[in-house]
């Protein structure tokens, strides 16, 4: 005879767990380590944001060519996949520890505190952290940094600023780069600065070229790197 | 946006403590999601439907709640919602991003109390 199967009740009982876990403030929380850890180091944190091609790698590049006379220099440099911005920076004698996001679209607050471990803090007095190529999603993750750069360039078109106005509220500093093909872009540089002072009023805006150098000696003012370092 | 990863770490949360309360099914699962966040709750949804699948918590029932806004403002002391409508004053553009200022006196110089929020409040489970 066939064996009838049974069909059990599902057993066990519902209940409710309540959570109440923030996963963006877990983020500030994170945030807010790294900072105590540089400022335990006494190390001045700058995060460079832009969109992709806009310079961010190059102006890292002419900030640690000045500055590694007088600092120690270190740098973490955010990339979907590949090494290729790392390995320019280090051409500066700069240490670099590369961060592979992967698929994702911003560094977090997380991948910042694993690469801090990688360096040796005590041989370091300023850290730039190049952000992954995007103006968006950056904005939301602090990363535990003393200073904000956003980096723009006319190559963009005109409506790089007010399309994008969330990344440059809490920016200290926007540079303008690429200001040689100004001309040929027919772009202006006024019309994007007024741009960024209606979101931003208090944020410096720099004119920079990257390529010969120009206007990073502001941009070294600007974020007061010699009051912090 | 990043909807994708916020939803991955939702998702993460979730099944981590589903699977330390030995739970065999997630039924249900709360989430509040503040509007300074500007994170579709559609864009949610889709996200965590497709990273259920096969999972403890494949079909959950999912339910966000929108927290509004609460700033105050540092100059003139407002207290209260953001107008989120507030943008550039440029109508050829549809400022999407509000411009972060006090409704009462146009001061920048706030404080976000609430509506960054990205909570999972609660999960509701069989064992």
């Amino acid at each position: 005879m066939e064996q009838i199967k049974a069909i059990k009740a599902e057993e066990g009982e519902i209940f409710d767990i309540e959570l109440e876990e923030d996963l963006l403030k877990k983020n500030e929380e994170l945030a807010q380590r790294n900072k105590r850890l540089l400022d335990k180091y006494k190390i001045l944190a700058v995060d460079v944001m832009g969109s992709i091609g806009s310079g961010k790698t190059s102006l890292i590049k002419n900030l640690a060519s000045q500055l590694k006379e007088n600092y120690r220099i270190g740098a973490i440099a955010g990339d979907l996949t590949t090494t290729i911005d790392a390995d320019r920076i280090k051409d500066e004698g700069v240490k670099v520890i590369q961060v592979n996001t992967g698929k994702e679209c911003h560094l977090d607050a997380n991948l910042i505190g694993k690469a801090l471990k990688k360096f040796d803090l005590k041989a370091l007095d300023i850290l730039f952290i190049e952000n992954v190529g995007n103006l968006i999603c950056p904005a939301d993750f602090p990363l535990g940094s003393h200073k904000r750069i956003v980096v723009i360039s006319v190559t963009e078109g005109p409506w790089m600023v007010i399309k994008h106005p969330y990344i440059f509220l809490e920016a200290d500093l926007v540079a303008i780069n690429k200001i040689d093909l100004t001309k040929a872009m027919g772009v202006s540089p006024q019309k994007l600065t007024e741009d960024i002072y209606k979101i931003n009023p208090t944020v410096k805006v720099v004119q920079t070229n990257c390529v010969k150098g120009e206007g990073i000696g502001e941009i070294v003012e600007g974020i007061r790197i010699k009051e912090y370092a | 946006m990043h909807d994708i990863s916020i939803s991955q770490a939702i998702a993460e949360t979730v099944l981590k403590e589903a699977r330390d309360k030995k739970a065999r099914r997630v039924l249900s699962l709360k989430l509040e999601i503040g509007e300074l966040t500007f994170l579709s709750s559609e864009q949610i949804r889709f996200w965590l439907k497709e990273l259920f699948k096969g999972t403890l918590a494949q079909g959950v029932k999912i339910y966000i709640k929108k927290i509004l806004s609460l700033i105050r403002c540092k100059s003139c002391s407002y207290e209260g919602n953001m107008d989120l409508n507030m943008g550039l004053g440029d109508d050829s553009l549809h400022a999407y991003f509000p411009i972060m200022k006090c409704p009462k006196c146009s001061s920048f110089s706030l404080e976000i109390k609430k509506g960054k929020e990205c909570l999972v409040k609660q999960i509701r489970i069989i064992s």
